[in-house]
This record gives structure tokens, sequence and C-alpha cells, in this order.
């Protein structure tokens, strides 16, 4: 089941912020990351990540530099800066709040019978 | 170049012809499906399916175009509002520096003993020349900023906009001139009468209420634009 796109953009910002949280990274491997962990359930559209990224450095949540990969190319690599480490932890606890409250809803009804 | 190089070219300068994403962007994105094809391809799929799904996935130029416009909605009109401002700029720099050029070469020339028909030739091959210099280093210098044919009549469309603004700026206040020297200063009867009658007073208040205007329209621009991001 395809995750809706609503959910994919609404989640968009703090998926990126946790990777990031982990260690500097650039576009096709944040991707990458999301598709692995999602078991491939949550298809970004590509070519959305980078003005979602160009967003949060505008916002300077994150930072950006050039650097060579293991492949020799060139790619920019994003870093989370201090306000990015801030904006996470408020994206944490409000959809953890999200989570707990429909978790209560939708845990198991107690038997009857 | 091989076959699949010059459609990822093609790919690229379709990007590249986009008002809405820059070349840093552009840049971004193919290293992005550069990346994706390569691993495409160790999953066994062949350079042209690689380069086919790898262009799918990363969306059409429509959607790529809308999302990139979500973080610089203006950057097309801030783009051509630059190169518009370089075209009136270059005329209003170029044109008295090559008055000034020209007058110095024709005196120059005059000390020498040229005259008439000649130093009239000597002028206009002046002009021409420092005309062709002008021209010489302002393509130098857009050149480095045409990455495809799209881009160049993206840049070169308000640079035209803004010399052809600034030259009829120029005629106009020309035609301001020769009509307050040669029909006004004549139709009245002593130069005291032609003073009080081009008193600057109206010129004054244009150039209040156009500053005002501009005021006013900057200010509009800044809050639709503020509130242009804070939606996203």
């Amino acid at each position: 089941m395809p995750v809706s796109k609503d959910l994919i953009a609404a989640s968009a910002t703090p998926l990126i912020l946790s990777i990031l949280a982990e260690g500097d990274s650039y576009g096709y491997a944040i991707i990458k990351r999301v598709r692995d962990l999602s078991g491939g359930k949550m298809e970004w559209t590509d070519g959305m990540l980078y003005p979602v990224l160009h967003r949060l450095q505008k916002q300077a949540l994150v930072e950006s530099y050039l650097d060579t990969g293991e492949t020799g190319r060139q790619r920019k690599y994003y870093r989370l800066k201090k306000e990015g480490t801030k904006a996470l932890a408020e994206h944490r606890s409000q959809w953890m709040l999200v989570h707990n409250t429909l978790q209560q809803l939708w845990e198991a009804k107690p038997c009857l019978t | 170049m091989s076959d699949l190089e010059k459609r990822i070219e093609q790919w690229r300068a379709d990007l590249d012809g986009s008002e809405l994403l820059g070349h840093s962007d552009v840049k971004e994105l193919e290293s992005h499906l550069r990346e994706e094809m390569q691993h495409l391809k160790t999953s066994g799929l062949s350079e042209e399916e690689a380069f086919l799904v790898g262009r799918h996935r990363l969306g059409d130029t429509a959607t790529l175009e809308q999302e990139f416009a979500k973080v610089n909605p203006h950057r097309h009109l801030a783009q051509r509002l630059y190169w518009m401002i370089l075209g009136m700029l270059s005329w209003f720099v170029v044109w008295p520096l090559g008055e000034h050029l020209t007058t110095v070469s024709a005196y120059l020339a005059y000390t020498v003993g040229l005259r008439s028909v000649l130093l009239t030739l000597f002028k206009l091959v002046v002009a021409l020349a420092s005309f062709a210099l002008v021209g010489f280093l302002m393509l130098r210098y857009l050149a480095s900023h045409w990455h495809s044919r799209v881009m160049a009549r993206r840049v070169a469309t308000p640079i035209c906009v803004g010399v052809f603004a600034a030259g009829a700026n120029t005629l106009l206040c020309w035609t301001v001139n020769f009509a307050n020297q040669h029909l006004w200063q004549r139709a009245v009867p002593t130069m005291e009468a032609y003073h009080q009658i081009a008193q600057p007073t109206a010129s004054i208040a244009w150039y209040v209420m156009m500053m005002f205007l501009f005021a006013v329209a900057l200010a509009v621009f800044a809050r639709y634009s503020r509130g242009q991001t804070e939606v996203q």
C-alpha cells in the first residue's frame, strides 16, 4: 500500500532532518535511505527532495558544501545546523503526539465474550 | 559523444531552459540522475533503461518546476529584472563614454589636420569600433551565462528591453531639450518669460510621485513574496 501524497509531503521535513542527524548526506543517498527504511513503500518523486532541502537551507536549518564522493563525482552534501537540531526535536514531539493519539484510538478493544 | 550522453545533454538543456530552476539546481539533479543510473545498471538494467527509469523517478520538467517554484517563487522575475537593469545600465554608461571617446578622438584627428568628410568618416570609424568593442565584451560576459539556447532567449530578451527603454529615454530627453531650445525659447518674447514657463515645479512633483509609486510597488511586492514563503 503506497503512502498518500499529503503524508509524504508532510513527513518530508522530519525525515530529511532525521537522516541528516545521523550524519552529512547528499540528495541521492537521502532518497535511497527513505526507500530502504520504508521497504520501498514511501516512493518520493526524487525531484521533490531538492526544493525541500533548499528550503531548509534558506531557513538556516541545514547548510551545504561541495565534496567529491568515492565515485569521483562532485556532490552537494547537506549538514544539519544547530537550529536544525532544534527544529527536529520540535517535529519529533509533534509527530509523537499524533502517533500516541492515534495509537490510543486504535488499541485493541477488550473482548466482551 | 555517445547517444546516451546526447540524451542526458538534451534533458539538462530542457531543465536549464526553465526560469524556475537555477544552474546549480540542474547540476544537482544531473548528479542525482547519474547516480541513480549507475545504481540501476548494477541491478541489471541497460544504459537506456536506466536513463528512462532515472528520468521518470526525478519527475518531469513541469513537476520539478512546480516543486522548485515553492522555494523561489519570484526567482524568474528577479532574474529578468537583473538582466533588464544590466541592459539599461550598459546603455547609460556606454553611451556617454562613447560620446566622449568620439569627441576626444575627433579633436586629436583635427589637430593632426583631418577636416570635413575625412573627419566625419574618422568619427564614424571610432564610433563603430567602440561599439564593436563594447559588444564583444558584453557577449563575452553573457557567454558565461548561456548554457543553452532557451537560456539565451531568457537573458537576451530582458537585456534588449532594458537597452531599448534606456535608448527611448535618451531620445525623449533629447526631444524635451530640443523643444525647449527651439520651440519654447523662441515662442516667448524674453528669457525671463521662458524661465517662468520652464520652471521645474511640475517635474519635481512628477519625480516625487514616481518615487512614491515605486516605494508602494516595492512594499506590495515584498509583502506578497513574504506571504508566499509563509504559505509553504
